[in-house]
């Protein structure tokens, strides 16, 4: 199955290069017809269709204080005549350096407090033009440094998301984003589903220009959010980094404990930024409960849980017993040393006894179907439980304060005795199933 | 007392036994004297907190008066040939929500360059391929490349692998495992549309915190490549592999792991079309600890964005991920995550108008879980006389099975605003309305969130005066027994003030902000009400 898959990478690739020589614009799907056609564009190294219909450019990011337009085009038939370009909203064009293959470049020195109007002219030897009015783009320049220009993206960021606006918060994601944009678009939906009056305020520990226009982010982050789920306030604080994308700054990279997106961290956070602290942080279980988790991770949310059936020939000496985190079937004869996390001995088919192990506590839910634990009891917990029939359930706190459940689907037989039993097993140490 | 007490926290600033207090001041002295373009920002700020009610636990902030003072210092020069520039700043707290450390370090960083030969120290970011090396050390780096001669590109990198400069120190509050950091990258531009990249990257953990740190040590090394076969289209490629050796905890013997991961990616982008396809595969194994890679997954993406008209635009994208790559898990659960999405402006023929419709599926099953989630948006824009109005609805069905989420959620929100210019004053007035309701078919419960608040900006343009105030209410109903409703009553305002006395110094500004929130619950003790009031000075020369 794995070579099968990889298989199919290469030859998808292999067919992508062909369809490439058969016809180079292959993604220009209707529209390679053109007279003049703009194969690409870039401003400052940004697509220029990326950067919008304005673009704020930044003094210190300037190369040689200089702002770059690199592109290049080419004609169906022809030669390109050449390219001119106007800063000041077509007043006065200059003419754009332009190589034989048709690649251009224009460069200018932009002041501050001015305004320029760009529109770009590219014309071919019969005196065709491209669509001159769809390169128009108004740039300025900002004194603005990277500290400044981070935080106020951080801060229209957080904005959006108090705000609850999720199209006006992904317009600050990279598309190169190593969560994938489409995880985090979903996880912050769902953690708008999720909480309510959000409130985030933060503090910059550092940050740190580098290559390849990157910038690293640290900060400190003070949060509270009413659950909708239970209506409760919830707060905490903490430490996170991001990676920045310079152009407009745009986030590239997040770590746990996440600010944003954390209904599926699992996902949108690649590494976790230990604290020294040892605080714990808000995290979102699939089902929306509200817990406080350590980087505000929830682990695998891959809750483990499936049907087992338990046997009981003798309660007293031979019946079984269950491990969750092995889901494990364990033999037991004796209610006062069990070997599983719980043992189950069906004395009659309307009483099942629950005997746990040392150091396990177990809370009974009467006549709560599975499917409606969500989340594990916080407390209440005993060392015992009265005996249970079907429709019961139980929920367990385990020794390494992990938490199971169970629910007793049937009870039957006459020799031996069967319980068919439902399970759930949250292995990360939350309370969420 | 209150001046005793704002005496004992102003203090401390005079804690300069800090060795990094001294290296600062030295810095700033040496910059002074010496730095051709030299920029000094700073944020002074004093905030004062009241929390009443028996809920005050809940609120984040910290009650009474409270500094926070942001410094920046960069510059730049050039001496006998070579570049250099250099920045550091501080941060200066006594509220421990903003910062367990009163005073700190946040940024030291100098870097020189004859354009040859680039030597960086302090904060280094040399940010290598995905897989290898994309984090900040505290160390340094040289880079050797000449573009006019094509030389190799060749970078070193050594530094620990800390998010602040207090992890330096390793003072009680801050410290954390010690990861120490080794980096090398060599990437040769075969052509001018194609370079490769080898990379090395090493780091080795020390000096647990807890018992149950687990340390790494770890080599990851990494080729990358970038290929522009025609104009318009980038082909890019990544494959890594890892060394690792792990102890999960005090005690515990390491263990040994080794992983691969590699991507590929074709980016097109020409004309009114934008599309990119990318592919990777990540083994369970495989460990990164200063790149980014998420283990266990095989991941397909595709995106296409595309310009019909001036006025249509359209986009849609599609992602699949899957877990379990050997079979190492009780299940496999895959991902699919398909979307598109309609741009339309000028809309009935309207100058202003905008409208955009999105559809977004997100598809996860395996094991026992099959979650389906549909989630369909509207949004229009448009200007009606003098108002300019935004309005947003969405409809979004939650489903996982078998009965563990079954919801529908409608969101509708619109916001007017205007904008009037009475004598040297510009008015902008603004209402929003929102809503949210969530219906669990489980429960058989719903949910409702009203929210509305009423705002005005004044701006004074000559006086160069901005201001904002809005005042509203949040009201949260729920109908699920043991649960709290909860009603947010809200007032903030803010006034930024540019003057002139401070403009000598090229920009400054003061500014004042405050906010009453007051939180009202079902259950009573979880009530509150917060008041901040901040005042500052910020000033860049």
């Amino acid at each position: 199955m794995k070579n099968i898959r990889l298989n199919l990478a290469v030859s998808v690739f292999i067919l992508m290069l062909t369809a490439v020589h058969a016809d180079a614009k292959w993604w220009i799907f209707g529209q390679s017809n053109d007279e003049i056609n703009i194969n690409y564009l870039y401003l400052n190294k940004i697509a220029y269709d990326e950067s919008g219909p304005q673009i704020t450019v930044y003094k210190e990011t300037l190369q040689d204080g200089l702002v770059y337009i690199t592109g290049k085009a080419s004609t169906r038939k022809g030669k390109l005549g050449g390219v001119r370009v106007t800063t000041n909203n077509k007043e006065t064009w200059e003419e754009a350096k332009i190589s034989e293959n048709g690649a251009f470049e224009y460069s200018f020195k932009p002041e501050l407090n001015k305004d320029y109007i760009l529109f770009i002219e590219i014309m071919d030897t019969a005196g065709k033009t491209n669509d001159i009015e769809l390169t128009r783009k108004e740039v300025k320049l900002s004194e603005q440094n990277i500290m400044a220009l981070i935080r106020e993206t951080l801060d229209k960021m957080i904005e959006a998301y108090k705000n609850e606006d999720p199209a006006r918060f992904m317009s600050h994601v990279s598309e190169d984003f190593t969560g994938d944009e489409a995880n985090l678009d979903r996880a912050i939906r769902r953690d708008f589903n999720a909480f309510d009056n959000i409130d985030l305020r933060y503090t910059l520990n550092n940050i740190t220009s580098g290559a390849k226009g990157m910038v690293y982010v640290s900060i400190n982050f003070n949060r509270s959010v009413i659950s909708t789920k239970d209506g409760k306030p919830y707060t905490d604080k903490g430490m996170t980094e991001f990676i920045f994308q310079l152009g407009p700054a745009r986030v590239y990279n997040m770590k746990n404990p996440l600010i944003f997106g954390l209904s599926d961290a699992e996902n949108v956070a690649v590494g976790t930024v230990k604290s020294s602290s040892g605080e714990l942080n808000i995290s979102l279980s699939e089902t929306n409960a509200v817990g406080l988790t350590a980087d505000g991770t929830t682990g695998d949310s891959s809750v483990l849980s499936g049907t087992v059936t338990l046997t009981t020939v003798n309660p007293f000496t031979n019946f079984q017993g269950f491990i969750f985190a092995d889901e494990e079937i364990t033999n037991e004869t004796d209610g006062g040393n069990i070997m599983g996390d719980f043992g189950l001995a069906i004395e009659t088919l309307a009483m099942a006894v629950m005997n746990v192990r040392a150091g396990v506590q177990v809370k009974k839910r009467a006549g709560t179907p599975l499917s409606q634990i969500t989340s594990a009891d916080e407390s209440g917990y005993g060392t015992w439980a009265d005996s249970g029939q079907a429709g019961d359930s139980y929920v367990f706190k385990l020794s390494n304060n992990t938490y199971g459940a169970i629910e007793i689907v049937s009870l039957n037989g006459a020799g031996p005795r069967y319980a068919s039993i439902r399970y759930k097993y949250q292995p990360n140490g939350t309370r969420n199933f | 007392m209150r001046k005793n007490v704002l005496k004992m926290k102003l203090s401390g600033f005079n804690l300069l036994g800090k060795g990094w207090a001294i290296l600062l001041a030295f810095l700033l002295s040496a910059s002074t004297l010496y730095a051709e373009d030299l920029h000094i920002s700073n944020e002074f700020s004093l905030t004062h907190n009241h929390i009443s009610g028996p809920g005050q636990a809940s609120s984040s902030l910290t009650e009474g008066l409270r500094y926070l003072n942001v410094l920046g210092i960069t510059g730049a020069g050039q001496i006998k040939g070579f570049d250099y520039n250099f920045n550091f700043g501080g941060k200066a707290t006594d509220d421990n929500r903003n910062d367990v450390k009163s005073l700190s370090l946040t940024n030291l960083q100098g870097r020189i360059t004859d354009k040859i030969n680039t030597v960086n120290m302090g904060d280094t970011f040399e940010s290598f391929s995905q897989y290898s090396l994309g984090t900040s050390l505290k160390g340094a780096s040289y880079r050797f490349y000449d573009e006019a001669a094509n030389t190799p590109d060749i970078t070193v990198v050594s530094g620990l692998a800390y998010p602040r400069w207090d992890n330096v120190w390793r003072e009680r509050e801050t410290r954390t495992v010690e990861r120490q950091a080794f980096g090398s990258r060599i990437k040769y531009n075969v052509t001018p549309d194609f370079f490769a990249g080898a990379n090395l990257v090493v780091s080795d953990d020390d000096k647990r915190i807890r018992t149950t740190d687990p340390l790494y040590n770890n080599m990851v090394y990494s080729l990358d490549m970038e290929y522009r076969p025609i104009p318009g289209l980038t082909l890019r490629t990544e494959s890594a592999f890892n060394d690792t050796k792990l102890s999960e905890q005090e005690g515990a013997d390491y263990k040994i792991n080794h992983g691969y991961a590699h991507k590929i990616e074709a980016i097109g982008d020409g004309g009114p079309s934008r599309a990119s396809l990318e592919y990777e595969r990540i083994a369970p194994d495989f460990q990164t600890l200063l790149g980014s890679a998420t283990p266990d997954r095989e991941k397909a993406k595709a995106k296409w964005r595309y310009r019909y008209s001036k006025t249509l635009s359209i986009s849609t994208g599609f992602l699949w991920f899957r877990n379990n790559l050997e079979h190492q898990r009780a299940f496999t659960t895959n991902n699919y995550k398909p979307e598109a999405g309609i741009t339309v402006k000028r809309l009935f023929d309207r100058q202003y108008s905008t409208a955009d419709i999105s559809y977004k599926f997100d598809r996860k099953y395996g094991g026992t879980t099959s979650a389906s989630n549909h989630i369909t948006n509207f949004g229009y824009r448009d200007r009606f006389g003098i108002f300019d109005s935004e309005t947003n609805l969405g409809y979004t069905i939650y489903n996982t099975k078998t009965r563990v989420i079954d919801s529908k959620e409608y969101t509708y929100n619109t916001m007017l605003s205007s904008r009037h210019t009475l004598e040297k004053c510009i008015l902008k007035p603004s209402l929003y309305l929102g809503g949210w309701t969530a219906s669990d078919e489980l429960a058989d419960t719903r949910d409702v969130i009203y929210e509305y608040s009423l705002g005005l900006g004044v701006d004074i343009p000559d006086r160069k005066i901005t201001s904002d105030i809005r005042v509203g209410m949040n009201k949260l109903e729920k109908e699920a027994a043991g649960t709290d409703d909860s009603l947010k009553t809200f007032a903030v305002m803010s006034l930024y003030y540019r003057p002139d006395f401070l403009a000598k110094l090229n920009q400054g500004l003061l500014f004042l902000r405050a906010s009453i929130n007051d939180f009202n619950y079902t259950t009573e003790t979880r009530d509150f009400r917060e008041t901040s009031i901040t005042s500052g000075i910020n000033i860049q020369f």
